[in-house]
């Protein structure tokens, strides 16, 4: 199947919630059933299978695109119901969809100017999942903060690449202009994410945005971005056209500055939005050294690390949000002793930490040394990897006060074991009064889920990694002017007369 | 290069100055609109009839969107701070630097006029997307980025394809909307569209006013005597119109 079907579904269904945001009851089913919905068609794409639009592909399905939205789409379902146990935002489940509708579009089409204005486009939509009720006038300030590095970040990169395409286009260009036009689309990378020294808008959005849209608004779309970016770049440009390395040195001392203080900050913060929103940006950190990373290995790796990304990301910060709601407080030294109090939890965040960091065996781990060695060697990569094994400081800090003395606030909430309800009234009210009685334990049970997904695409299950080495889209022999991966691409030199 | 494509450039510039400089909200969201459906015809070959129209509806409907959400409210655009004319002379300066650099070490695959008026809109946008004050003029710079941007696009790597216009169409209005709720959410939380530093308070009347004179003074060493609760609750925290009400509903005690 084609992925217009995805789309369309996605797209129709988000209205449709929309339209059904009014009313409680029916905008739930509408969310939850579309976002089911949304998942079985992304399943059912096919790599090249295409739409066409006179004589040119216009939409192109292709393995890794297929993995990416069934595994946001599952995600997405799974967090919209521990947001229905928890802090429910009414208008989540249309963001999701419509941010689902624009990811796959974006990942189908083989012009990559319009992939990335589409991601904008989708992006700034998307970013109104931060506003929920009762709306402050810093919510506002934090969401058109985020739209403002949105919209400039996809200056940057349309720009770039409309400048990229231009050289393909004619002959005579100056190599340079490669070397900077693909320099300017990391950064935009970087910037979307959030990394050092872009991340003041992160702990804006972490205060304002309700825990289940944290993923939507800081991981999905940026991750998309970069996909988009690997596509184009190939990791193939760096080494060969940026004279005398200098971009790739720009990049990696970004990337390196992303995972040592993005794990500074997260371990800093007493606010466990907060060190969601950093940990995010440290996980960044290596998708500007997978953008980095030369050849075809490098993009393999990034698109491999971007899935484990986005899984593990969504995971943490349902994590926090059951965490914050259970316990009522989100402080981390008001939180002493969370984890003897609901050992559910604790399972999850060490799972959550394995997914992150891995082990050897694991594909997270070899994908962090693969996006290590393939930058540099030496020092930098030794300050690279505890840069990235950094990301135990705040993992371990969380672990520390989970194990200490219960808080009042964490000895007066509820535990894991589930209560059964009363059976004095019909079947209905008996399943609602035990989805009442029991909302914690359903949460955590959903944590749980969330985490075993997570370890099982950071162990390289579920066909992450063939659809990472696939060929999408952007980078196939049909993509037009930035198809630069190909064995017939010669990169223009100057010549001699200039 | 083409008179029409040059007049096209500069009208797009002419209406974005306004969009940024006028204070009627109305004004400036027609600059706007004549920047952002103006800017689709600077380009070589010009767009489809139809792709030049789905953007300028996508802009109207953006712009109608964001008035909706000010209307029937004492909400206007703050204007350029700093007057027109400065913005006017970056904007010319910009436009100018654009138009020699078209291509910018790579051969332009479209006219020289569709660069520059993206420098020149892309100054005027930079100053309220990084200054910007309030909510509308935030918006109005983000879209006039988009347009700009837009413009460098099609100087650089030729007319847009009919999807490429059609997804341009969608961001206006994806940027206008934002705009339009960001508007609507901040006249309600703060009766102003102003998001970044002072803000006007929600609080009408002070909230310790000192309704029967100063308090007597205490003598020197001697504590005061602790103040007795308030018999009508948090009636201090009301507002004007909340409290003119409350009078107006409670009997006249001076009456009898």
């Amino acid at each position: 199947m084609s992925p217009l079907p995805f789309i369309v579904i996605s797209l129709a269904a988000a209205a449709a919630s929309l339209v059904a945001g009014r009313r409680a009851g029916p905008a739930t089913v509408v969310g939850l059933a579309g976002l089911l919905l949304t998942t079985l068609a992304a399943g059912l794409i096919s790599p090249g299978q295409s739409v066409r639009l006179g004589s040119s592909d216009l939409l192109v399905g292709s393995a890794y695109a297929r993995q990416f939205l069934v595994l946001a789409g599952a995600t997405g379902l799974i967090t919209c119901l521990i947001g229905l146990a928890t802090t429910w935002p009414a208008g989540l489940p249309a963001a999701m969809l419509a941010g689902l509708g624009g990811i796959g579009l974006a990942l189908s089409v083989t012009d990559p100017l319009v992939a990335v204005v589409v991601l904008l486009a989708t992006a700034v939509a998307i970013s109104l999942a931060a506003l929920s009720a009762p709306i402050t006038i810093a919510d506002v300030r934090a969401v058109s903060r985020s739209a403002r590095l949105i919209v400039l970040a996809g200056a940057l990169a349309v720009a770039s690449l409309a400048w990229v395409a231009a050289s393909l286009g004619g002959i005579g260009a100056d190599p340079g202009a490669f070397g900077l036009a693909d320099l300017a689309i990391v950064v935009a990378t970087a910037v979307r994410f959030g990394t050092i020294p872009f991340h003041r808008s992160v702990a804006g959005l972490t205060n304002s945005a309700p825990g289940p849209a944290v993923p939507l608004v800081l991981v999905w779309g940026p991750a998309a971005l970069a996909v988009v970016a690997v596509g184009v770049t190939n990791g193939a440009v760096y080494p060969l056209l940026v004279p005398s390395g200098i971009g790739q040195l720009v990049i990696v001392i970004l990337a390196t500055a992303t995972l040592v203080l993005g794990a500074v900050g997260a371990w800093l913060q007493d606010d466990l939005e907060h060190v969601v929103g950093y940990s995010i940006i440290q996980d960044a950190g290596f998708v500007l050294l997978g953008l980095a990373a030369a050849g075809a290995d490098g993009g393999a790796a990034s698109r491999s690390w971007l899935l484990i990304l986005v899984v593990v990301k969504t995971a943490f910060a349902a994590w926090a949000t059951v965490v914050a709601v259970r316990f009522r407080t989100a402080r981390l030294p008001e939180l002493g002793g969370w984890a003897r109090r609901s050992p559910l939890l604790g399972i999850a965040l060490a799972g959550i930490a394995l997914a992150t960091i891995g082990a050897p065996g694991l594909l997270a781990w070899q994908v962090r040394w693969s996006l290590v060695d393939g930058v540099t060697g030496g020092l930098p990569a030794l300050i690279l990897v505890l840069g990235g094994l950094a990301s135990l400081l705040y993992y371990g800090r969380i672990a520390l006060v989970g194990l200490g003395r219960q808080s009042l606030l964490v000895a007066a909430a509820t535990g894991d074991r589930p209560v059964s309800p009363a059976r004095t009234g019909p079947t209905g009210q008996t399943i609602r009064s035990a989805w009442e009685a029991n909302r914690a334990p359903i949460a955590s049970g959903l944590v749980l889920v969330l985490v075993v997904l997570s370890l099982l695409v950071a162990a390289g299950g579920l066909g992450g990694p063939e659809a990472a080495r696939a060929v999408g889209p952007l980078a196939a022999p049909s993509a037009g002017p930035l198809d630069i991966s190909g064995p017939s691409f010669v990169p223009p030199q100057a010549s001699p007369s200039g | 290069m083409s008179p029409f494509q040059l007049g096209a450039a500069l009208v797009a510039l002419a209406g974005a100055l306004v969009a940024l400089s006028a204070r009627d909200i109305r004004l400036a969201l027609g600059g706007l609109l004549v920047a952002m459906a103006v800017a689709a015809l600077v380009a070589d070959p010009i767009p489809s009839p139809l792709a030049v129209a789905v953007r300028l509806v996508a802009a109207g409907l953006g712009a109608e969107l964001v008035l909706i959400a000010v209307r029937d409210r004492p909400a206007d655009a703050s204007g350029s701070p700093i007057g027109p004319l400065s913005p006017l002379l970056a904007g010319a300066a910009a436009f100018v630097v654009g138009y020699a650099t078209s291509g910018v070490g790579s051969p332009a695959a479209g006219p020289p006029a569709a660069t520059a008026a993206g420098f020149g809109l892309a100054a005027l946008a930079i100053g309220p997307l990084v200054y910007g004050r309030d909510v509308v003029r935030v918006g109005l710079g983000m879209a006039l980025l988009v347009t700009a941007i837009e413009l460098v696009r099609a100087g650089l790597a030729g007319t847009p394809t009919a999807v490429e216009q059609l997804a341009t169409a969608g961001l206006s209005l994806a940027v206008l909307g934002l705009t339009a709720v960001l508007a609507s959410a901040a006249l309600a939380a703060n009766h102003s569209l102003a998001i970044e530093g002072e803000g006007q308070r929600t609080t009408l009347f002070e909230a310790h006013p000192v309704a029967a004179g100063a308090p007597p003074s205490t003598p020197r060493g001697q504590r005061r005597p602790a103040a007795a609760p308030r018999p009508d609750g948090a009636a201090h925290q009301l507002t004007l119109e909340e409290r003119l009400r409350r009078s107006a509903s409670e009997p006249d005690d001076s009456a009898g």
